[in-house]
């Protein structure tokens, strides 16, 4: 892996594009989330549907990129050195809980079933809010810019932004608010629906207003030595990255956004896991490998364990007499929230060495 | 619980999911197979098999599966309008109307849902019903058949 445009040494310059891990344009096209600006661009000047734009080629997209995804968390964690022993109720004890409550929510599907699906649809725009969040102080930290602990609580809230529109504009559809409460409710309201699309605006333009805050913030305060090198400013990755998902919920209708937000999020998933396990592969003191073999394994895995979770799974319950919309569904539902799980304990930057060192190799 | 005890228990429910992720792969391989003669296709839809049962004419199961969908999709009027296109298939027309009642509180409704609650009403008998319905279509930009206009009274100037 390459270094990138702008680095942590002394003399580089103030501003730059962040460290990279692969190179610049992969780390800001597919990590960066830098596909999202042209691609939301053209869908919004032309009016084009993700249906209409992806029609029949949506499985096969899906099947490479959205399943392989939700199985890279799962490849990930049982791949990852340690995790065995540092993890043991995630890694042994949390498949069969999943087994077991997606089994309960199946045969329970017309009374409960309903919790299960509004929890994953709900819970979505929340993954993606807290995955920009970690990349962009990931990439803070990579590219030598020190966020203070107030600094990285705002950037937290800032990535939360999105997260909250999301929360509002699924209402109708029955996620988010609309989980709790039916459209109707508020709609019927005027003083309730006036302060609905009043927060609905207020949370779209703090997507936006919030991050370049923070990067205007940061830069007039670059330069500062704090016990140490010299900070850098922001890196416009960071910005990049928690941007595109505010353009994803804010920019386009929910439903388009939950399309394209799940396939984009997709993309750079599997493109950082890939340099996460590259690196601990390429340094393990047996490896005889180099790094195509590495990643051509680790994502004819994701693809593999994808193939088996979203098309084998669903059929056993059919099998057992129960319906096919329960069993897709529900088990869609069920996956998602397994990765959601997953994901929150095999990416704790700050508590674990291992991912520390990857992010600070060069 | 001794840490002993813990390990033991954490391996055997390590053990229980694996074994259960990999029975429930190959089940559902073998079961597409033994059914269709092909390994599971990238695509699973949700309503194939209530597209399927409509197909071979088991309405029940068809229904069964759009009032799960209906249940799931809780504030979605989908699975409700063609919960009722079935009812009123399998001659349940009050089955039919609730349905699509309740689908009336899920909005965005289609404007034609009007249209087929107020033809639905008409073969109940309940008349008013059915041109409060009627009414609700052509101010939503619906025509009615001449029939059913006739049938309620509605004349083409009616007012909506």
């Amino acid at each position: 892996m390459s270094a990138g445009v702008a680095t942590a040494g002394p003399g580089a310059p103030r501003f730059g594009l962040g460290r990279t891990f692969v190179g610049p344009a992969f780390d800001l096209l597919l990590i960066g989330g830098g596909l999202t600006l042209p691609l939301v661009a053209w869908l919004v000047s032309s009016g084009v549907s993700a249906v209409g734009f992806l029609g029949a080629s949506f499985p096969i997209l899906a099947l490479l990129l959205n399943q392989a995804h939700f199985a890279a968390s799962t490849v990930r964690l049982y791949t990852k050195p340690q995790t065995f022993r540092d993890l043991p109720f995630v890694t042994m004890v949390l498949p069969l809980l999943t087994l077991a409550t997606l089994s309960l929510f199946v045969l329970l599907a017309d009374q409960i079933g309903r919790h299960l699906w509004a929890l994953y649809l709900s819970w979505s725009p929340f993954h993606y809010a807290a995955q920009a969040f970690g990349l962009a102080s990931m990439y803070c930290a990579r590219s030598g810019c020190r966020l203070s602990e107030g600094e990285r609580r705002f950037l937290r809230w800032t990535c939360l932004m999105p997260f909250f529109k999301a929360l509002l504009a699924g209402t109708p559809a029955g996620y988010g608010l609309g989980w709790l409460l039916p459209g109707s409710a508020i709609a019927s309201r005027p003083l309730a629906l006036l302060a609905f699309s009043w927060a609905e605006r207020g949370f779209s333009v703090l997507s936006f207003a919030m991050p370049l805050a923070l990067f205007a913030w940061i830069a007039l305060r670059s330069g500062q030595r704090g016990g140490g090198a010299p900070r850098k400013a922001m890196p416009w990755i960071s910005l990049a990255l928690v941007a595109s998902n505010g353009i994803w919920w804010v920019l386009l209708p929910y439903l388009e956004a939950f399309l394209w937000a799940t396939l984009l999020h997709a993309i750079q998933y599997l493109a950082i896991v890939s340099v996460f396990h590259v690196s601990e592969r390429m340094s393990a003191p047996a490896n005889r490998h180099g790094r195509l073999y590495h990643v051509a394994t680790l994502y004819a895995l994701c693809v593999g364990l994808g193939y088996a979770l979203f098309q084998c799974w669903p059929r056993v319950y059919v099998m057992a007499g129960l319906g096919m919309v329960e069993s897709v569904l529900l088990v869609v539902a069920a996956i998602n929230v397994h990765h959601f799980i997953v994901d929150a304990f095999i990416w704790r930057i700050r508590r674990d060495s291992g991912l520390r060192s990857v992010i600070a190799a060069s | 619980m001794p840490s002993e005890l813990r390990s033991l228990a954490y391996r055997c429910a390590f053990g229980l999911g694996a074994a259960g992720f990999l029975a429930a792969t190959l089940a559902g391989i073998a079961f597409e197979l033994g059914r269709e003669a092909r390994l599971p296709p990238p695509r699973i839809e949700p309503l194939a098999l209530a597209e399927r049962a409509i197909a071979r004419g088991d309405l029940l199961r068809a229904a069964d599966e759009y009032r799960t969908q209906a249940a799931i999709e809780f504030r979605q009027a989908d699975g409700l309008i063609r919960l009722g296109a079935v009812l009123v298939e399998l001659e349940d027309l009050r089955g039919a109307a609730r349905a699509w009642g309740e689908a009336l509180s899920r909005p965005p409704t289609p404007p034609h849902l009007y249209l087929r609650l107020a033809q639905l009403h008409t073969r109940l008998g309940e008349i008013e019903g059915a041109r409060r319905y009627a009414r609700v279509a052509l101010r939503r930009g619906v025509p009615l058949p001449p029939a059913l206009r006739q049938r309620l009274g509605l004349g083409p100037g009616a007012a909506p």
